[in-house]
């Protein structure tokens, strides 16, 4: 029973001393050891466990680890006066936690700062830049539509946003450096129009597809046009080829024709005239509305008369 | 709490016995704890990170180990096999038979300038794994976040590089590419400990203000292909039909040429027969014909008056038809 309670009493203890002369950094974490508030020796930065002076030693600790700052998006104004929203972030770290400590304290104040150096450092040197210069990286040859007109084409970038974004960088940095902060760059998440400029945007969206649509349509009213009017030429070529074909088929036959009647006929024209003759007044007079008139002196009657009676041989 | 009331009896007192018993008990409760905290589980996707007071002492593998109790070793898993998955501009509200995305939309994330300083919305998901455990943990404070701010700024530089066309249209791979390419880039050099498994583009649309607008050109394509098609269907219409006719014409006309060349053979032929029996009697054959066609033509006439020579005016006799014209025969 005894022994027990010895034992409890004695790791009671070893704990109270573990945890006033002894403290852990972690692996993201780097250290400062103050005594009654002010800082001794340089910054604890070896993860593990280490010693200290009880209770009148304390520790302060910080990130060791990259951090991350998102910055409220800002209205800006680029050179040729466009507005623009701007959507930054950075990363930064904690280069020298005294310096750190002494200047800015904590990561909330620092986050202050870094507010303040950034949008500052941001809005000057986009403010003395060209929209495209923030928007573009390279002169990469973008593929357009067909009819875009030249006003709307983009212009070339002369520096780009990663230059923009290392100039930014390089100066924020060299403000913050006395802060015991490294800044390890700035980035642009987010670039866009302010509200107002954007409805002139959409605007001329708008209506640069209504012009694309428009041509659209024409083209097909165009490419239907030529194709009805090729149909009219097509019909009309093969209609009158037909008719000309035709013409000369049916002329040729009557050639032949004509050949060949004239080679009968010639043989005996009187004679042709004279079946002809007879062959007309059949059709002519075939019909039972005429009326003849016929004389007994002619060839048929005149036995009508009978003093025509050939007397011989009776 | 309960254990002290126990221990301190009904009369409220402190009795020896009961504080001896409370020693050894506090010592059980130390050593099971002790005991609990001396093992530890990683799961089969993940690696556990172990540390002892704070510094990095191992990665253990997916199984069960011994570590040194609460307050020495601590471990963290990290799920290194797990491909996890971001989303930007949109949110998959249910993963289910169907999945369901949250109706709002996310325009801060989503709508962005492209390179001819057009607008779009674009969608996209970024999936990565956690390749260095150790990087992930101790490099980048909130790695996730970290992520997630790279992959916009990274998806804003490379659409403000393209034109609006070709986010919307044929660019979309390139930009896949160039996106996965730089973010792996930055990941590295930020020592974030992840591997970017894709970048890839989701719904990239217009901005609603004009997608309208981009619709119309949609249905404007569409009713130049079906103008023109209406145009092919009736030149297909009525092409056939001209050739059909135009052969029309030309086989009449044949048809025309042989009855006219097999007529004109077939008269000439009947004549130059009758010639040349004509030619052995022309007389007598003349006369014949000459009589056999007025017997065929005589009894067709309406009305046949016989005249005698001596009769002088005849005119006042016949009482004729109007309109039919008298025909005389005059014999030869």
């Amino acid at each position: 029973m005894k022994s027990s309670l010895v034992l409890l009493v004695l790791i009671v203890v070893a704990w109270i001393v573990g945890s006033t002369c002894a403290y852990t950094v972690g692996e993201a974490e780097q250290v400062i050891i103050t005594e009654f508030g002010k800082p001794i020796g340089g910054p604890v930065t070896q993860a593990g466990l280490h010693w200290k002076t009880p209770f009148i030693q304390d520790v302060r600790r910080f990130e060791k680890r990259v951090l991350r700052w998102h910055g409220e998006p800002r209205e800006t104004s680029t050179r040729e006066k466009k507005f623009i929203f701007l959507d930054t972030m950075a990363r930064w770290r904690i280069s020298d936690p005294l310096v750190f400590l002494q200047s800015v304290g904590s990561v909330v104040n620092a986050k202050q700062r870094l507010d303040n150096i950034i949008d500052g450092v941001v809005k000057d040197t986009v403010s003395s830049q060209a929209l495209i210069d923030v928007v573009r990286t390279s002169n990469r040859a973008m593929q357009l539509d067909v009819d875009t007109v030249d006003e709307e084409k983009p212009e070339n970038v002369t520096a780009g946003r990663h230059d923009l974004m290392g100039r930014i960088t390089t100066e924020a940095a060299a403000r913050l450096r006395p802060l015991g902060i490294d800044l390890l760059d700035v980035r642009i998440t987010r670039v866009n129009f302010v509200d107002r400029v954007l409805q002139d945007v959409y605007r001329r969206m708008v209506s640069e597809r209504q012009r694309i649509a428009e041509r659209f349509r024409s083209e097909g009213q165009g490419e239907r046009a030529r194709i009805l009017g090729q149909l009219e030429r097509d019909q009309k070529k093969i209609l009158s080829e037909a008719f000309r074909d035709a013409e000369k088929t049916r002329g040729d036959a009557d050639a032949t024709a004509a050949r060949t009647y004239a080679e009968a006929y010639q043989k005996n024209p009187d004679f042709y005239a004279f079946v002809k003759s007879l062959d007309t007044l059949r059709i002519a007079l075939g019909s039972g509305e005429t009326i003849a008139v016929l004389s007994t002196s002619g060839e048929l009657l005149k036995w009508l008369d009978g003093t025509a009676i050939p007397a011989g041989g009776h | 709490m309960a254990r002290i009331r126990v221990l301190t009896g009904e009369d409220g007192g402190w009795r020896l016995p009961g504080a001896a018993l409370a020693a050894p008990l506090l010592l059980v409760v130390v050593a099971l704890v002790m005991a609990f905290t001396t093992w530890f589980q990683v799961d089969s996707d993940s690696v556990g990170v172990v540390t002892r007071f704070g510094r990095l002492d191992r990665v253990a593998e997916p199984g069960i180990h011994w570590k040194w109790p609460a307050g020495i070793e601590s471990v963290t898993s990290v799920a290194t096999r797990h491909v996890h998955k971001m989303e930007f501009g949109f949110r998959t509200a249910s993963v289910g038979e169907r999945t369901r995305y949250e109706s709002r939309d996310y325009p801060d994330e989503s709508l962005m300038l492209t390179g001819d300083l057009n607008a779009a919305e674009v969608e996209w998901i970024v999936q990565y794994r956690i390749a260095d455990p150790v990087k992930f943990r101790f490099r980048v404070n909130d790695p996730e976040s970290t992520l997630r701010d790279l992959s916009q700024a990274v998806m804003s530089q490379v659409v403000g590089d393209h034109s609006v066309l070709e986010v919307l249209t044929e660019g979309r791979r390139e930009v896949n590419a160039a996106v996965q390419d730089e973010l792996q880039k930055l990941v590295d050099q930020y020592e974030i400990g992840l591997t970017i498994e894709t970048v890839q583009l989701q719904n990239v649309d217009p901005p609603s203000a004009v997608r309208a607008s981009f619709n119309d050109v949609n249905q404007a394509e569409q009713e130049r292909a079906r103008t023109i098609n209406e145009a092919r269907q009736e030149y297909n219409k009525a092409l056939p039909l001209a050739l059909g006719e135009a052969q029309k014409q030309i086989q009449q006309a044949e048809g025309y040429a042989i009855d006219r060349t097999n007529r004109a053979t077939g008269e000439t032929q009947r004549f130059l027969a009758l010639l040349a029996e004509y030619e052995k009697a022309p007389d007598v054959t003349r006369r014949r014909l000459w009589l056999e066609s007025m017997g065929e033509i005589l009894p067709k006439l309406g009305r046949r008056i016989v005249v005698d020579d001596d009769l002088k005016s005849l005119v006042p006799l016949l009482s004729l038809p109007t309109g039919a014209t008298p025909a005389k025969e005059g014999g030869r």
